[in-house]
């Protein structure tokens, strides 16, 4: 009778130790069993922990020997992964991929999130958590392109738009107005909120919240810049100007044909343009008033 | 030929087994699992001897591998439901438990730093998704009035280690991130709820089982090793905007240094 293999290894120590023990096949062997098969024997991850978040934060503590051993194997490992494999093989490989840094994916990663996962709502989440750690990797020359063309997706618009200002900001400028246009049309106002707070809030400093609305405002097609401030005021992010202070002013012409004021009846104005034409109006009764001679020379009574 | 006790035999030739195997002698003994469940595990077991895996990892894979069977399946009553939470750390709870597709905000190694500052601020419970369990179907958790307890009685600097060490965490370290989610009771309606067992815990040396009348299980603290609050599982639930989120707070203290040797004493002699 003999049964292989070693004793449970329980410690995150311990388990470090045995990890950095491996070679890179080993290694690859060992993370291969435990995407696809849930095996981490000879190491025991916690009841209550998720096991792919467990050992990435115990890699996560080892020798940098350690985390480039991880960094070669896992993007060999999502080129194993095809399409009949269970999806939730690929999500460990890109959270592991994420939170390890394993940069050198990123070309296998921008792949499978173009050609190998197409549209099933499992695949689009999927996808988004592609993009997602693509972003995180830092958006480049290469993935680029695949944010721009997901930009008008809502399903995946805001991790591009993201990935996009945060790699140039000269692209929130360019893709502000398709980004508040899509998230208005699939009714997501509450989510574009809190896109835009990172980027203006979070992201950008004073200062450069100031230029890039120079840049918005210089590169925006006029109605398309309206339209997108209204939007942007309705969640708080662009305030509007109180223009509609109340004011009290004394009726000199009642233009009113529904309620006739007399001269002289103070009334409470609310509307700017109502308020602006009496201002008018009584800055033009002070100057024929005063002045006779063009009084005369427009027609007026002296 | 290899049989059941030969399987066993090399089970408790390892201080793990040992405490896994009294763990669930204890469970039978005590009526928590039901002969069914013991004849449906022996029989699983005896299936799989001539693959030749190692004793625990057997253990692990028939556990994981047929839910059905062996998941939630202490047979005590609970006698009353209650408030619960569920601690978790901010890592998973970014992971598993947020749309941050919504946010934009990109997954790398700095995920559970970004969310932690963002709480309550830029993300809300707005964002809230996903499910609660763990890989297995379903998660751990507390009464509530025992996290509302800790909160008050320990400074906030320590109040994620005790936390932490009274509830048996022993895989979350120092400068880990905890939060606490309280579950809305009326998410609880025709779920299951109750005490974990010895298949629920798995290969788990930091869990006893129990007898308490109430249906309760019990979490082993860290520092003493005997019984600190009340555990429970629960069936995997969506995770919604209904359920509060607070932020527990920072570990700020190593794990203890825990005595295996206690921990089989213990075991056995339960």
């Amino acid at each position: 009778m003999s049964f292989k293999g070693e004793h449970p290894i329980w410690s995150k120590g311990a388990q470090l130790q045995w990890l950095e023990g491996l070679s890179v096949e080993d290694l690859k062997s060992w993370l291969r069993k435990l995407v696809w098969t849930q095996d981490s024997h000879p190491l025991v991850p916690p009841s209550q922990s998720i096991s792919i978040t467990y050992f990435a934060d115990v890699i996560g503590r080892g020798t940098s020997a350690l985390t480039c051993k991880v960094r070669e194997v896992v993007p060999s490992l999502l080129q194993e992964w095809g399409r009949n494999d269970p999806m939730q093989c690929l999500d460990d490989l890109l959270v592991l991929s994420a939170l390890l840094r394993c940069a050198a994916a990123e070309a296998t990663i921008a792949i499978i999130a173009s050609e190998r996962i197409t549209g099933t709502a499992e695949e689009v989440e999927l996808k988004k958590r592609c993009l997602s750690v693509l972003s995180g990797f830092g958006c480049s020359e290469h993935s680029a392109p695949l944010f721009y063309r997901h930009l008008e997706d809502i399903n995946y618009s805001a991790y591009c738009f993201r990935a996009l200002y945060r790699y140039k900001l000269s692209y929130a400028v360019a893709t502000l107005p398709t980004v508040v246009a899509i998230h208005k049309a699939a009714d997501k106002l509450q989510a574009l909120k809190g896109v835009l707070t990172l980027l203006f809030f979070d992201y950008l400093n004073l200062r450069q919240r100031i230029a890039l609305w120079r840049d918005i405002i210089d590169h925006t097609e006029p109605m398309q810049l309206e339209e997108m401030l209204r939007t942007l005021q309705s969640l708080g992010i662009v305030l509007s100007v109180n223009r509609h202070a109340s004011q009290e002013i004394e009726v000199i012409y009642d233009y009113s044909v529904v309620e006739p004021k007399k001269a002289g009846e103070k009334v409470q104005i609310y509307d700017f343009q109502v308020t602006s034409l009496a201002a008018i109006n009584r800055a033009l009764e002070a100057f024929l008033t005063s002045s006779n001679r063009i009084a005369q020379a427009v027609g007026a009574s002296p | 030929m290899i049989t059941f006790e030969d399987w066993l035999s090399a089970l408790t030739s390892s201080q793990e087994g040992r405490i896994v195997w009294a763990n669930y002698q204890y469970d039978l003994k005590k009526h928590n699992l039901e002969s069914s469940v013991y004849d449906d595990f022996k029989s699983a077991v005896e299936k799989r001897l001539a693959d030749s895996s190692p004793p625990v990892q057997l253990f692990d894979a028939i556990v994981n591998g047929e839910p059905d069977k062996f998941d939630l399946k202490c047979s005590r009553r609970l006698l009353r439901t209650e408030a619960y939470s569920r601690v978790i750390e901010v890592t998973d709870f970014a992971i598993y438990n947020l749309r941050l597709e919504e946010l934009g905000l990109e997954l790398d190694e700095e995920i559970g730093r970004r969310v932690w500052d963002k709480l309550g601020v830029t993300i809300t419970s707005y964002y809230h998704g996903g499910t609660m369990k763990t890989r297995r179907n379903f998660f751990w958790c507390l009464p509530t009035h025992r996290l509302d307890l800790i909160h008050a009685t320990t400074s906030p600097a320590q109040e994620a280690s005790v936390v932490r060490n009274k509830l048996g965490l022993y895989h979350i370290d120092k400068n880990q991130r905890l939060l606490r989610i309280d579950i809305p009771p009326d998410v609880l309606s025709g779920k299951r709820v109750c005490a974990p067992t010895s298949l629920d815990a798995g290969i788990n040396i930091v869990f006893a089982p129990c007898d308490d009348t109430r249906g309760v299980g019990w979490a082993l603290d860290l520092e003493t090793l005997s019984k600190s609050v009340e555990e429970l599982i629960i069936e995997a639930l969506t995770f919604t905007a209904d359920y509060t989120v607070v932020k527990i707070g920072i570990v700020s203290e190593v794990v203890p240094t825990l005595n295996m040797n206690t921990l089989e004493a213990n075991a056995v002699g339960r």
